[in-house]
């Protein structure tokens, strides 16, 4: 990677509007040399439309796109130096593999040599080095993901887009090519953003993600950041799972939020810094952060209501009065329950996430 | 000689379609079959010994093995199912086109005795159906250049990507409609519009333009490619439409993306993935124009010499009686017939290699 691709992302209060609904609201958004910034988000969040903008598919109603400083909103997307892959294998079908990566090289009018060195790199980078002379409808899906990967990456781009490129693929195959895209990115150090649905895929892929709902960011930051501190309730319920509960701070300083329908007040373990006495606040358990056994000093009395095995874990549903927590418990121990089965819910300090109950997006 | 254009028209769509939608993308077209084919693709990545021969062909396109094929056939064969409804089109091509055809090869080399003769082959190099030839072939080819490239251009117009989405449904009713208006009637409203006393002719002679004074007449072969256009373009418009459609935006934007202009789009991926398409529908504009009876006869009343209306002639005993004559000119479209479908499959073939 040159110095000159070295250019940081900036997305300047861009926002889109079609026949009336805000797809995008004013976005702000800064993704650094050699980052892999994730758009997240459901169906219908603005992700796709932004990546869209980025590229220059699309042009925002406000707002300046800027790479490196440089403003290209207005430029068509053949000059905007990205490389883009796109959600259904968007290779052509009339090229083989190796002319389909060299096709970006024959539009710059690369000398032969170099743009046979070119390929051959990609295609040993991405591991199909025999399957040069083969057409895409030649290739398996994940192949073909492969060699779009590798063609989007030939022309050197300052910044790479991917649209959903796992989303068409079956499982296993998505498990490997998405490390095989984080590697390929890291190796490339290029700046990369991708938009996915699929939160796993976002915390297993990304240096940061940007979680949008209805065309508004609801939250950005590192994976681990968005799992474990999420900054609203539509984050906390978005990714990953969670036993989601309404209650009223009755000590802020020693950390105790009262449940309606719970005996006790329960313990988050910390003081709620910022929070006043009798505020409104969503609590959030992640499954595996709870736990079952006897009767202890701050336990609550649950029941077994339901238990699916989900392979490593077994997912365990206990209810308290109208409140239902989920529990991912290891094979043997969920073995043991039994449905309707009396026992304690054990929840540790610091594993009860509070935000506002007011907090929109 | 009855009309035949209403039949061979009303199978030529369902004829074309299927290799049309060969270009299409097929995971597009059918998702659960290119998933399945992925799944088993997934499985060859990890277990390459493990799939047997067939799925290895089907999968890299590769030629099967001969033996391969011939369990194939055979399966084919041997399922009642197949037959039941594969059977009566067998029935119907053997009873209506192999007959006929073999019949006329062999008639055109007969006497009125019934002894071998070429007298009737060989009188085909006279003037008047070498003239006959000529103007059926300047004809088709022009009247199926042209409405290919201008239906090819309208259906892309009216059927591609931002284009108005209302504008497809009355489009093809138009197309299928207007497809179909030909012989007596399509005739009758040249003339009368068009016709040396036709409405537009009247009014542009009104602006002061005389359209006779251009060298312009419907009476002529050049009238004719104009007359038969009125049929070629909304036909290319039904036959090219799901080609066109199969073209994905995502090529288009994935070339931009790469830095190439619309130019380099077209010329590198668009035209080649469309051109079997393409070569297919001319090469049956260009026949449903060979075979055209009716237009050109109420137009000219036989004083254009076309092959068709040739036949016709000797056939009814208009100028002489002499059915073998007529089955000799039979035999000479059906030859002209056969080199066009072996030029389409010569150009077809070249692109099965990318095709899926």
């Amino acid at each position: 990677m040159t110095q000159s691709q070295l250019k940081h992302l900036h997305l300047d209060s861009v926002s889109k509007t079609y026949a009336g609904q805000v797809a995008l609201h004013p976005l702000e958004l800064i993704v650094s040399p050699g980052e892999l910034v994730t758009l997240l988000g459901p169906s219908g969040c603005g992700k796709t439309t932004l990546l869209r903008i980025v590229a220059g598919f699309l042009s925002p109603d406000g707002g300046r796109v800027l790479l490196g400083g440089r403003d290209l909103t207005g430029l068509p997307a053949r000059t905007r130096d990205m490389g883009m892959v796109f959600q259904s294998y968007s290779l052509f079908p009339n090229l083989t593999a190796g002319e389909n990566v060299a096709f970006g090289l024959d539009v710059r009018r690369l000398g032969s040599a170099e743009k046979k060195q070119r390929v051959d790199e990609l295609f040993a980078l991405i591991g199909l080095g025999e399957f040069q002379g083969r057409y895409p409808a030649q290739l398996s899906g994940g192949q073909q993901q492969r060699v779009a990967l590798a063609r989007a990456l030939a022309i050197r781009p300052s910044v790479l887009l991917l649209d959903e490129p796992l989303s068409a693929l079956d499982a296993q195959v998505r498990l490997n090519l998405r490390d095989e895209i984080r590697r390929v990115q890291q190796q490339t150090g290029t700046t990369t953003l991708f938009v996915t649905h699929d939160q796993e895929e976002a915390l297993a892929i990304s240096d940061r993600v940007v979680v949008l709902n209805q065309g508004r960011v609801a939250q950005v930051g590192p994976p681990a950041e968005i799992y474990r501190r999420p900054a609203t309730p539509f984050v906390a319920e978005f990714i990953g799972r969670s036993s989601g509960l309404s209650g009223q701070v009755v000590d802020a300083q020693a950390g105790l939020v009262q449940v309606a329908g719970l005996n006790a007040p329960l313990g988050v373990g910390r003081p709620l810094g910022g929070f006043s006495r009798g505020e409104a606040v969503r609590l959030y358990l992640r499954p595996e952060e709870l736990r079952l056994g006897t009767q202890a000093p701050g336990s609550i009395p649950v029941q077994i209501r339901q238990k699916r095995f989900l392979g490593a874990v077994t997912r365990v549903s206990v209810g308290a009065g109208t409140h239902e927590f989920e529990i991912d418990l290891q094979g043997a121990q969920a073995e043991a329950l039994a449905l309707g089965e009396e026992t304690h819910l054990h929840v540790p300090s610091g594993a009860i996430h509070v935000i506002r109950e007011t907090v929109s997006a | 000689m009855t009309d035949t254009e209403p039949l061979t028209r009303d199978l030529q769509p369902e004829g074309i379609s299927s290799s049309l939608i060969r270009t299409s993308d097929e995971s597009k077209t059918n998702p659960s079959g290119a998933r399945r084919s992925n799944d088993r693709m997934a499985a060859m990545e990890e277990h390459p010994a493990l799939l047997p021969d067939v799925l290895v062909s089907e999968l890299f396109g590769q030629t099967p093995p001969r033996t391969v094929r011939r369990n194939r056939l055979a399966r084919w064969r041997s399922d009642p199912l197949t037959w039941l409804f594969v059977g009566p089109l067998l029935a119907y091509l053997i009873a209506f086109m192999a007959l006929p055809s073999i019949a006329v090869l062999i008639s055109a080399f007969r006497d009125d005795a019934g002894h071998f003769t070429t007298q009737y082959v060989q009188a085909l190099t006279q003037t008047q159906y070498l003239l006959g030839l000529k103007n059926t072939l300047t004809l088709s080819f022009f009247s199926a250049l042209i409405g290919a490239v201008l239906g090819a251009l309208l259906a892309w117009l009216a059927l591609g990507p931002g284009s108005p989405g209302w504008l497809r449904r009355p489009l093809l009713a138009f197309s299928g409609v207007a497809s179909n208006f030909a012989g007596i009637p399509l005739a009758l409203a040249f003339l009368m519009t068009l016709g040396s006393t036709g409405v537009v002719t009247r009014l542009l002679a009104g602006a002061g333009f005389d359209l006779s004074r251009t060298g312009f007449s419907l009476f002529n072969v050049w009238g004719l490619v104009v007359v038969y256009l009125y049929f070629q373009i909304p036909l290319m418009v039904i036959l090219i439409a799901p080609a066109l459609e199969g073209l994905r935006a995502e090529w288009a934007e994935a070339a931009e993306n790469l830095g190439a202009s619309r130019t380099v789009y077209w010329r590198r991926i668009g035209l080649p993935i469309i051109a079997p398409a393409l070569l297919a529908c001319a090469t049956m504009l260009f026949g449903n124009a060979f075979a055209t009876y009716a237009t050109p006869y109420a137009l000219t009343s036989g004083t254009v010499a076309l092959l068709p209306l040739q036949i016709a002639a000797v056939m009814t005993g208009n100028v002489l009686s002499e059915p073998q004559m007529g089955r000799a000119i039979a035999l000479l479209i059906i030859v002209i017939m056969l080199i066009t479908v072996a030029l389409y499959t010569y150009f077809d073939r070249l692109s099965s290699r990318w095709r899926p």
